[in-house]
C-alpha cells in the first residue's frame, strides 16, 4: 500500500517556478541570529546550496546522515535556502532516502525533518513539495514503528495538508490511511496534535466527515478533549467543529453518543478559558445546533453559546476573532427569531457591530503604518460581517430592524458602495421586510437608486437579493414606488422573467405582480405591453410552480377593477382564456387551481368580459365541475364566478341567468346552500338570492 | 424567596387537604374533614355515604382505613368532631386567595423561645429520624396511672392505649435528652413561679410603700393577658385591613368570612394565652413523635417553633384534643379535661425551607464572594426595613417589595436599599430582582443608589443613583433624563444588576442575558436599591438565596484570570536580577530561620550567585557562631535549636523540655507561658504515646530514649560508638530538616524519633527485626543514661524526669509489648501501657497545679486555659484520634509549638522573630485587606494564598 513511484528529479519543472519571492518566514529571530549568506547574487547562492545536496549523493551513510544534519540546520527559518534546496532537487534525493529501508532509522527520521522544515516555507515549496509526491511517501512512513520517526513524519504532512494550495483529496485516496491514522493517535500527545490537526483542515465536504465519522474519529477524537495539552485539547476541538458543520449525524453522535463530548465542549466557553477556544467551541456548538442536534431553546446555546459569541464580537477582541464571532453568530441565529430576539438586545450588540465600520481608524493611521495594514485587510472582512450580522439579526423582527435602522449611518453605509458586495444586498433585504421600513429610512435614503443601478448588471447570486428586495419595494404601500416605476423598472423586470434561473424568473414576475397590484391601468397596460402575451404564457406554463402561481397573481392583480378587466380582456381575452383552459386542464396542484378560478372570477366581474366566458360553454363546465369538487377552495372560488356572472344589476343578468338554469348550476347552488363550510354556504346563498330578485 | 409553593398550606401538602376516599378536596361545606375516633380524617359527604351502606349499626361508622368502629354522637354525621387543624388550614387558604402576601404571618400565634432550644437538643438526641418537616413534641402531664376510661366509651380508651405504649416507649431515651427536659422543666417552673409569685410580691412591695415596683408587680400578670389579647385582636385586624387593602373587588361572601375569621382569631389567641399560663403551670415533657406516630417524624436542629396548633375544645366531652402532624399520618389524642391530665401538642413546622434558604444563601455567599470579610463589611442580604420610603412595604423575610402608595404621579415614587453597601471585596458583586408583577405600569427601577439618596425617588433621578427602568428600558444615571439602554421588563422577567468594583462599571442582565455595560465611573459603597412608582408593582429580590439565573461565576472567572495575569506579568523591568537576588535571599532567610540546614545549603548551591550574599549577609546581621551554623556545621550554634526542634517535631517533649532548658536556661524561666504551652504539648504526646517518658514506658527501654544525645556534649563524649555518632548526623540533616520522617532503623533512638506517631506498627516491626542490635544499644547506652540523668537533675527543675530514668523495665519485657503492639496494630492511649497512663495521669496533675499556679502569678489567660481543657478532654474519649479534639494528636499540631519556640529562642539572641519571607506574606495579606477597605475591587481575586503552595 501507499506506494510511491520515485521519479527523476523534477529540476526542470520546478525551475520554471522560482526564485520565489521572498515569503513571510515562520521563525524570523532565526533567520536574524544567522549571518547572511555569503556573496548576494543569486548563482552563487544556488553554489552553497548545491554543496548541500551534493551531500546527499555521497556513498557514504554516515556523511549523508551528516549532510542531512546540515542541511536541516542550514534550512531552519531561511526560506531563500528552501528555495534553493527545492531548485536543485534535494527532495526526491530526500524522499528517496526516507523511503529506503537500508537507510538507517536516523537518517529517515532527520530527512522527515527537512522536508517538514522545507514544507514551512511559501506556498510555493509546498507545490513541489506535493509534486514531488511527499504525501504518499510520508504515509508510507507513518507504517513504520519508531515514534520519532512517525512523529516527523506527521510534523511534515501536517504542514503540506494545512497548507490551502494541497489538494485535501490526497489523504482520502488511499483508504488504510485514515484508519491507520486514528490507530496512531493514541502513540503520543504529538501524534495526536498532528492527526487532528490534519483532520480539522481535510475535512472540507460532507463525504470527508462520513469518512472520518464512519472510522470512529468521535469516539477516537473525543478523549482528548481532556488531554492535559492545550494544543491537543484545541485541536480536537477544531476537529470537532468541522465535522459537525451541517452534518446531522456526527452532531447527534456529539450530543447522544456514549462519549457525549458536548458537555466537555460546553465547559471550554467558560470566560477563563483562551478566546480561541472559547469562540471555537462555540463554533462547534453552533455547527451542532444548526445541524439539528441541539434545539435553539436549549439552556446551552441560549445562556452559553450566543452570549459567548456576542463577547467575541466586542471591541477588546483582535479583529480576527470578531470577524469570526460574528459569522458564526449570524449563522447561529438566522433561523431563529428568538435567537436573534436575545441576540438584539445582549451587550448593545447592534451599536457594538456599527464600531466595525471605524476601521481603519483614523487615529492610528500615520503613527503606526503596521497597524494601519493590518486594519486595512480587516477592514473589508469586519464590514461583510457586520453586514451578515445585521442580516440575519433583521430577518424576522420588526423591533430589530427599527434598531438597526436607527444605528448611525447604517442606512447610508448600506446603501453606498451596494454593488460592491452582495452581503450589503442581503441586508438591505433583510431590513425591507418591513413596511415601516420601507415607508421611512428606505424612502429618505433613495434605496431603490442603487438598487437599480445594481439590478442593470450583477452577477446572478446578488441579482437575486437585490431583485427580492425591489420586490418589496414595489409593494403597494412603498413610497418609492412611484419613482421606480418612473426609472423604467418594467422593462428591467421583464428581462429578468426570461431569465434561465428560477429565482430570478420568480422575483422579477413577484415584483411584477406588487407593481400591478391596484395600480393605474395605464401601468397595467405598459406591464401587459411591456410583457407581451407571449412571454405570459411562457411563464404559465413555467416548470417552477412559484413562477406560475405569480404569474397567475400578476394576471389577477392586472384584470382587478372592471375597466381594466373590459380593457384587457377586449386585447387579450382569447390568449388569456386559452391560458385558463390549459391550466384548468393541466395537472396542478389546488393552489394554482384556486388561482385560477379566481381570475375567471375577475374575468366575470367585466362587462364585456363576462361574455368571453358565457360564450365558451366548455370553461362553463369547467366551472361546474369545480363546484362540484371536493376541496372546499376550489368550489369557493368557482361559486364566486358564478356569482359574479348572474350578478342582478348589469345588464343582460337575465339572459345568464336562464342559461345557467338550463345548464343546471341553480341546482348545484342549492345543494351547496346546504355545504358545512360557512364560507361557502353564504357564498351561495347570495348566487341564489340573485335568481330570486 | 418565601415562595411557599401552592399546595403547601399551613404545613399541609394538597395530598393532605383531599379526602383520602374521594380524592376531592375538603371544603367547609359538605366535604367538611370530619375526624373519627381512630383519628383517620374523611370528608362529611364520604362518610354519610359509609354510613348510608351501613355495614354496622346505624349509629356508627366504620372506619374505612383500620375497620375501627365509631359512634356517632348525635344523629348524622355532622355531629362527629372536625379535623380541626384542616379546617383552619381550609380557612387560611381561603384568606390567602385574597392575601398574597404575609402567607403565614397570621398563623404564627406564639413561639416561645425557651423550647428552641429543647428541640436542638431532642434532634442532636437522635440525628438520624430527620426526614420531612415537621417536629411534634407533645406535652403531657406524666400519669402515675393510667385513668381507666369508663366502659362503654370505646374510643377513649384506643387513645389511651397509644399513650400507654407511648409511656413504654420512652424508657428509650437516652439521658442528653432527660437532661433537656428537666432543665426545660426547670426553666418553666422558675418562670412560672417569677410570674405567679409577681402578684403576692407586688401587693407586699405595695405594703412596704415600694410604690412603683409594686404597682409593676402587681399589673404584670393582668398586662401581660391583656398584651396578648391586644396582639391578637390587632393581628385578625390587620388582616382584615388588608384585605380591604388588596382586594377591593372582591365577592360579597367577605363578610361572612371576615367575621368568621374574626372568630378564629379571637380563638387562636385565647387558646394561646391558655397555653402559656398552662405551660407555665405544668411540668412538661418533650417527646419525639416517632412513638406517637409509628413513622419517622422529622426534628432538625435548626427547626424552629413557629406554629403552635392548639385544637379546640371539645365543648361536648370536656377535654382537650390535640393533633401533630408529621407530613403524612396525622394523630390525634384527646384527654379528659378533669384535672388528672391534659394532652397537647405542639406542632412545629420546622421552618425547614428558611433555613435551607439561609444556609444556601450563606454557602453561595461564602463561595462568590470569598474575599469578604464580614466582620467588618456585611454583605447586603435583604432589603432594609429601615432605608425604605413609606410607600414601600416588605414582606417574606424582606425580600419582597410591594408598593402601597397612590402612585399618581412621580412625586409617589418610592425605593429602598438594602441592609447594606456592596463591599469592595467583593469584586464582582451581583442581585437579581425578579418581577412577580408590574402592577398598573410598571415603572420599576432597579439599580444602586448611596446612602441618604432620597427614597422619594426611582434609582437613577438622583446623584449618586443609578437605574434601569423597566417601563422605557432606559437607564437613569444619575438624571432625570435615561438614555436608551435595553429592553423593557415586565411580569416574569427576572432583572440582574452586577456591579464591577474593579473597574467601577455595572450592567444589567434580562433573563440570563447581559444587556452591556450601562454605568461607568461608579462611587464607592453603593446600596442595592429598587424604586416602585404605580400600585400593584411586587418584586422579589435575590441577594444569593436562589440560584442565579445569570451565569455570573462564569463572569467572575474571567475578571480573576484577568487579575491574576496582571498579577503574574508584573513588569519587573529592568531590576529583574535584584529581584531574583532578593527573593532567593528571603527564601534562605526563611530556611535558616527554620533551622532547615540542609535545604538551605542546597538551595544555596543551586542558586550558585546567592550563597555569597546569602553568607554575606548573614555575617552582617548575625552573631559569629550562627555564621558557623549557617554553613552547615551542627557542632555550635543551630545544631543545639536543630536538635531542640527535631525532638519537638518528633514528638518527645520531655526532652525537648530539658534540651532547651539545659541549653537555654534562662527562656523558659522568662518565658513561663511558653513553658506551659511546651508541656501541655508534651501532655498531648503522652496521650499519643509519643513522648519520650510514656514510651519508654509503654513500648520502649527507657535507656534508648535517653540515649538520643541530647546536648553537643554528649556527642563528643567518648563513650559514644561512632556508628552511632554518625547515623545521628547524617539522620538529622536529612531527615530532619525536610520535616519528613524516613526511617532508617539503625538503633531504637533513631526509628523512634523519625517515626510519625500515627504509623508506629511498620516501626515496631522494624525494632522487632533488629532485635539484637537494640539489645546491644541498649546495653551500650547504659552508661550514658546515668551520666545524662544525672546532668539533668542538676539543671532541671523539673522532678519527674529523675523518675522516669529509675523505671527499671528490662529489655525483655520491652519487646514483648513490642510485640503485643505490633500484632493489634491498633493506636492505643500513651501505648497502651498501664505504667504510661499512670505517669500520664500523675504529669495531668502537676500541669494542672502549675496552670494553677500561673493564674495566681500572671493572671488569667484564657489561651492557656483553653489549650489545657482542649488536651485534657483527649482522656475523656475512648478513642482519642477520632475524637472532635484528635486534631491535637496529629503531628502537624507540633509545628507551631516548634515555631514559637524556635522564635523564642532566636529572639535571645537578638534575631528577628519572624523571617523576611513571613513578614512579606504578612504584608501582603495586610495589603489586600486595605484594599477591600480602601475599595479596591481588584482585591477579591488576589488571594494571598493562591500563591502559597
Amino acid at each position: 500500500m501507499m506506494a510511491c513511484l520515485l521519479e527523476a528529479p523534477l529540476r526542470i519543472s520546478v525551475l520554471s517556478r522560482f526564485p520565489p519571492t521572498a515569503g513571510n518566514c515562520k521563525d524570523k529571530h532565526t533567520k536574524a541570529l544567522r549571518p547572511r549568506e555569503p556573496g548576494g547574487g543569486y548563482g552563487e547562492v544556488t553554489a552553497t546550496s548545491r554543496h548541500y545536496v551534493d551531500r546527499l549523493f555521497d556513498p557514504d551513510p554516515q556523511n549523508v546522515l551528516q549532510g542531512v544534519i546540515d542541511m536541516k540546520n542550514a534550512v531552519i527559518g531561511n526560506n531563500k535556502q528552501k528555495a534553493n534546496l527545492i531548485v536543485l532537487g534535494a527532495v526526491p534525493r530526500l524522499l528517496y532516502l526516507l523511503q529506503q529501508s537500508s537507510s538507517s532509522l536516523e537518517l529517515r527520521t532527520e530527512c522527515a525533518v527537512v522536508l517538514g522544515s522545507l514544507a514551512m516555507g511559501t506556498e510555493n515549496n509546498i507545490k513541489s513539495l506535493v509534486d514531488c509526491h511527499i504525501i504518499p511517501a510520508l504515509l508510507q512512513g507513518l507504517l513504520c514503528s519508531d515514534l520519532i520517526f512517525i512523529e516527523a513524519c506527521l510534523r511534515c504532512l501536517r504542514t503540506v495538508f494545512i497548507s490551502p494550495v494541497t489538494p485535501v483529496q490526497l489523504l482520502y485516496t488511499d483508504p488504510t490511511v485514515i484508519p491507520h491514522l486514528m490507530s496512531l493517535l493514541s502513540r503520543s500527545q504529538h501524534t495526536q496534535e498532528y492527526i487532528t490537526q490534519i483532520f480539522a483542515h481535510c475535512c472540507k465536504t460532507p463525504e470527508h466527515q462520513t469518512v472520518l465519522f464512519n472510522h470512529g474519529a468521535i469516539q477516537n477524537i473525543a478523549p482528548l478533549l481532556i488531554s492535559p495539552s492545550y494544543k491537543v485539547r484545541m485541536q480536537a476541538l477544531k476537529c470537532f467543529s468541522v465535522l459537525a458543520y451541517e452534518n446531522a449525524q456526527v452532531s447527534m453522535t456529539l450530543v447522544n453518543g456514549e462519549h457525549d463530548p458536548h458537555p466537555t465542549i460546553i465547559k471550554m466557553m467558560q470566560r477563563d478559558k483562551p478566546i480561541e477556544m472559547q469562540l471555537t467551541a462555540a463554533k462547534c456548538l453552533t455547527y451542532m445546533c444548526r445541524a439539528g442536534a441541539i434545539r435553539t431553546d436549549d439552556s446551552c446555546i441560549v445562556l452559553k453559546t450566543l452570549p459567548c459569541l456576542v463577547r467575541m464580537c466586542s471591541k477588546e477582541r483582535l479583529l480576527e476573532e470578531r470577524v469570526e464571532g460574528a459569522e458564526t453568530l449570524a449563522y447561529l441565529m438566522e433561523p431563529d427569531v428568538e435567537l436573534q430576539r436575545i441576540a438584539s438586545v445582549t451587550d448593545h450588540l447592534v451599536s457594538m457591530l456599527a464600531d466595525y465600520f471605524k476601521y481603519p481608524s483614523s487615529v492610528s493611521a500615520i503613527t503606526d503604518i503596521k497597524r494601519l495594514d493590518h486594519d486595512l485587510k480587516h477592514a473589508h472582512e469586519l464590514r461583510q460581517a457586520a453586514f451578515k450580522l445585521y442580516a440575519s439579526l433583521g430577518s424576522n423582527d420588526e423591533d430589530i430592524r427599527k434598531k438597526i435602522t436607527e444605528t448611525e449611518n447604517m442606512m447610508d453605509r448600506i446603501v453606498s458602495g451596494l454593488s460592491e458586495s452582495s452581503i450589503k444586498v442581503r441586508c438591505l433585504h433583510s431590513l425591507s421586510r418591513s413596511v415601516q421600513q420601507l415607508r421611512t429610512s428606505f424612502h429618505d435614503h433613495a434605496v431603490w437608486k442603487p438598487l437599480m443601478k445594481l439590478l442593470q448588471n450583477a452577477p446572478d447570486e446578488v441579482l437575486v437579493m437585490a431583485s427580492s428586495t425591489l420586490c418589496n419595494l414595489l409593494l403597494e404601500f412603498s413610497p418609492s414606488k412611484e419613482p421606480i416605476l418612473e426609472s423604467g423598472v418594467i422593462e428591467l423586470l421583464c428581462s429578468l422573467t426570461q431569465s434561465d434561473s428560477p429565482a430570478l424568473r420568480v422575483n422579477g414576475i413577484w415584483a411584477l405582480m406588487n407593481m400591478a397590484f391596484q395600480a393605474d391601468q395605464k401601468v397595467k397596460v405598459e406591464i401587459v405591453r411591456a410583457l407581451g402575451t407571449e412571454q405570459l404564457f411562457r411563464l404559465l406554463s413555467d416548470p417552477d410552480t412559484n413562477v406560475l402561481m405569480k404569474t397567475l397573481g400578476l394576471l389577477r392583480n392586472l384584470l382587478s377593477t372592471r375597466p381594466h378587466i373590459d380593457q384587457i380582456m377586449s386585447s387579450h381575452g382569447k390568449q388569456i382564456m386559452q391560458a385558463v383552459t390549459l391550466i384548468l386542464e393541466g395537472e396542478h396542484s389546488i393552489e394554482v387551481k384556486e388561482q385560477t378560478l379566481c381570475i375567471l372570477a375577475n374575468i366575470a366581474d367585466g362587462n364585456t368580459a363576462k361574455e368571453l366566458i358565457m360564450t365558451n360553454d366548455d370553461m362553463l363546465q369547467k366551472i361546474k365541475y369545480y363546484m362540484g369538487h371536493s376541496n372546499v377552495k376550489l368550489q369557493l372560488a368557482a361559486t364566486f364566478c358564478i356569482s359574479n356572472l348572474i350578478w342582478n344589476e348589469e345588464d343582460g343578468s337575465q339572459e345568464r341567468q336562464d342559461k345557467l338554469r338550463e345548464m343546471g348550476f341553480v341546482d348545484i347552488l342549492h345543494k351547496l346552500t346546504q355545504a358545512s363550510d360557512p364560507n361557502l354556504c353564504d357564498r351561495a346563498k347570495t348566487a341564489m338570492q340573485q335568481y330570486l330578485a | 424567596m418565601g415562595q411557599f409553593p401552592e399546595d403547601v398550606v399551613g404545613g399541609f401538602t394538597a395530598e393532605e387537604l383531599e379526602c383520602k376516599i374521594c380524592y376531592c378536596a375538603y371544603s367547609l361545606s359538605s366535604r367538611r374533614p370530619k375526624v373519627l375516633e381512630c383519628c383517620h380524617c374523611l370528608c362529611a359527604k364520604c362518610l354519610a355515604k359509609i354510613l348510608d351502606l351501613g355495614e354496622s349499626s346505624p349509629n356508627a361508622v366504620v372506619c374505612p382505613f383500620c375497620r375501627y368502629i365509631t359512634e356517632l354522637p348525635g344523629e348524622d354525621v355532622d355531629s362527629l368532631p372536625d379535623d380541626y387543624n384542616l379546617v383552619s388550614a381550609l380557612l387560611s387558604i381561603q384568606t390567602r386567595k385574597h392575601q398574597n402576601l404575609n402567607a403565614n404571618q397570621g398563623e404564627i400565634l406564639l413561639s416561645p423561645r425557651c423550647l428552641n432550644s429543647l428541640v436542638g437538643h431532642s434532634a442532636s438526641a437522635s440525628p438520624t429520624s430527620i426526614r420531612s418537616n415537621y417536629v411534634v413534641i407533645t406535652i403531657m402531664e406524666p400519669r402515675q396511672e393510667p385513668v381507666i376510661p369508663a366502659a362503654g366509651r370505646n374510643f377513649r380508651s384506643s387513645s389511651q392505649d397509644s399513650m400507654a405504649s407511648v409511656t413504654q416507649r420512652w424508657t428509650v431515651w437516652n439521658c442528653a435528652a432527660l437532661l433537656c427536659q428537666t432543665s426545660a422543666r426547670v426553666l418553666v417552673w422558675l418562670l412560672g413561679l417569677l410570674y405567679f409569685s409577681s402578684l403576692p410580691l407586688g401587693v407586699y412591695l405595695l405594703i412596704m410603700q415600694h410604690t412603683t415596683m409594686g404597682v409593676l408587680m402587681v399589673s404584670l400578670v393582668p398586662v401581660s393577658l391583656l398584651i396578648v389579647m391586644v396582639y391578637g385582636l390587632c393581628q385578625c385586624l390587620c388582616r382584615e385591613f388588608w384585605d380591604s387593602i388588596s382586594t377591593m373587588d372582591n365577592k360579597p361572601s367577605e363578610k361572612e368570612d371576615m367575621l368568621l375569621r374574626l372568630a378564629n382569631s379571637i380563638r387562636e389567641a385565647v387558646c394561646g394565652l391558655i397555653a402559656v399560663s398552662w405551660l407555665a403551670s405544668r411540668p412538661i415533657r418533650i417527646k419525639q413523635p416517632r412513638n406517637l406516630s409509628g413513622c419517622s417524624p422529622a426534628v432538625s436542629d435548626s427547626g424552629r417553633l413557629s406554629h403552635w396548633t392548639l385544637l379546640k375544645s371539645c365543648p361536648a366531652k370536656d377535654s382537650w384534643q390535640a393533633v401533630g402532624i408529621d407530613g403524612r399520618n396525622r394523630i390525634a389524642m384527646s384527654g379528659p379535661s378533669s384535672g388528672c391530665g391534659f394532652l397537647m401538642s405542639v406542632v412545629v413546622h420546622g421552618d425547614l425551607a428558611l433555613n435551607e434558604q439561609e444556609k444556601e444563601l450563606n454557602q453561595r455567599l461564602r463561595r462568590l464572594y470569598p474575599a469578604v470579610n464580614e466582620q467588618e463589611t456585611p454583605l447586603p442580604r435583604s432589603w432594609s426595613p429601615k432605608d425604605k420610603f413609606s410607600y414601600i412595604g416588605l414582606s417574606q423575610n424582606n425580600l419582597r417589595v410591594h408598593y402601597k402608595g397612590h402612585g399618581k404621579t412621580p412625586k409617589d415614587a418610592a425605593s429602598v436599599r438594602a441592609t447594606h453597601p456592596i463591599p469592595a471585596a467583593c469584586g464582582v458583586y451581583y442581585f437579581e430582582v425578579k418581577i412577580i408583577s408590574k402592577g398598573r405600569d410598571g415603572y420599576m427601577g432597579i439599580g444602586l443608589s448611596a446612602q441618604g439618596v432620597n427614597m422619594n425617588r426611582l434609582p437613577g433621578w438622583d446623584k449618586h443613583s443609578y437605574g434601569y427602568h423597566g417601563d422605557d428600558g432606559h437607564s437613569f444615571c444619575s438624571s432625570g433624563t435615561g438614555q436608551p439602554y435595553g429592553p423593557t421588563f415586565t411580569t416574569g422577567d427576572v432583572i440582574g444588576c452586577c456591579v464591577n468594583l474593579i473597574n467601577n462599571t455595572c450592567f444589567y442582565t434580562k433573563n440570563g442575558h447581559s444587556l452591556g455595560i450601562a454605568f461607568t465611573d461608579l462611587p464607592p459603597n453603593l446600596y442595592p436599591t429598587v424604586g416602585l412608582q404605580t400600585p400593584g408593582e411586587v418584586v422579589d429580590a435575590n441577594f444569593g438565596q436562589h440560584p442565579f439565573v445569570f451565569d455570573i461565576e462564569d463572569y467572575m472567572r474571567e475578571w480573576r484570570t484577568k487579575i491574576q495575569a496582571q498579577i503574574d506579568r508584573f513588569p519587573i523591568g529592568e531590576r529583574e536580577g535584584e529581584w531574583q537576588a532578593m527573593i532567593q535571599k528571603m527564601v534562605a532567610s526563611y530556611l535558616v530561620h527554620h533551622s532547615y540546614c540542609a535545604t538551605a545549603e542546597a538551595f544555596a548551591k543551586s542558586t550558585d550567585q546567592a550563597v555569597h550574599e546569602e553568607l554575606a549577609s548573614i555575617k552582617n546581621r548575625q552573631s559569629e557562631s550562627l555564621q558557623a551554623a549557617q554553613i552547615g556545621s551542627s557542632d555550635s550554634y543551630l545544631g543545639p535549636i536543630l536538635e531542640i526542634q527535631k525532638l519537638v517535631l518528633s514528638g518527645r517533649m520531655g526532652e525537648a523540655i530539658e534540651t532547651t532548658q539545659q541549653l537555654y536556661p534562662s527562656l523558659l524561666e522568662r518565658n513561663p507561658d511558653l513553658l506551659f504551652m511546651l508541656k501541655v504539648r508534651q501532655f498531648i504526646e503522652m496521650v499519643n504515646g509519643t513522648d519520650s517518658e510514656v514510651r519508654c514506658l509503654g513500648g520502649r527501654s527507657p535507656k534508648s530514649q535517653d540515649s538520643y544525645p541530647g546536648s553537643p556534649r554528649l556527642f563528643n563524649s567518648p563513650v559514644h560508638k561512632a556508628s552511632s555518632s554518625q547515623t545521628y548526623q547524617t539522620g538529622f540533616d536529612s531527615n530532619y530538616c525536610n520535616g519528613v520522617s524516613s526511617s532508617k532503623g539503625h538503633t531504637s533512638a533513631h526509628s523512634h524519633k523519625s517515626c510519625p506517631p500515627t504509623m508506629p506498627s511498620p516501626e515496631l516491626g522494624v525494632l522487632n527485626g533488629s532485635r539484637g542490635q537494640q539489645t546491644n544499644v541498649g546495653a551500650e547506652v547504659e552508661m550514658e543514661v546515668d551520666h545524662f540523668s544525672n546532668g539533668v537533675s542538676e539543671s532541671s527543675s523539673n522532678g519527674f524526669l529523675n523518675g522516669s530514668s529509675t523505671h527499671g523495665i528490662d529489655l525483655e519485657e520491652c519487646d514483648a509489648d513490642m510485640e503485643v503492639d505490633s500484632a493489634q496494630s491498633k493506636r492505643q492511649l500513651c501505648g497502651g501501657s498501664q505504667a504510661a497512663i499512670e505517669r500520664m495521669i500523675q504529669f495531668g496533675r502537676e500541669l494542672q497545679s502549675m496552670s494553677e499556679h500561673l493564674r495566681r502569678e500572671r493572671g488569667k489567660n484564657s489561651a492557656n486555659k483553653k489549650m489545657l481543657k482542649d488536651a485534657f478532654s483527649l482522656l475523656a474519649y475512648s478513642d482519642p484520634w477520632n475524637s472532635p479534639v484528635g486534631y491535637q494528636l496529629d503531628s502537624i499540631q507540633r509545628e507551631p509549638v516548634c515555631s514559637t519556640l524556635n522564635s523564642a529562642i532566636l529572639e535571645t539572641h537578638n534575631l528577628p522573630k519572624q523571617p523576611p519571607l513571613a513578614l512579606a506574606v504578612g504584608q501582603a495579606a495586610q495589603c489586600l485587606s486595605l484594599m477591600a477597605r480602601t475599595g479596591s475591587g481588584s482585591c477579591a481575586f488576589a488571594s494571598v494564598d493562591d500563591y502559597l503552595h
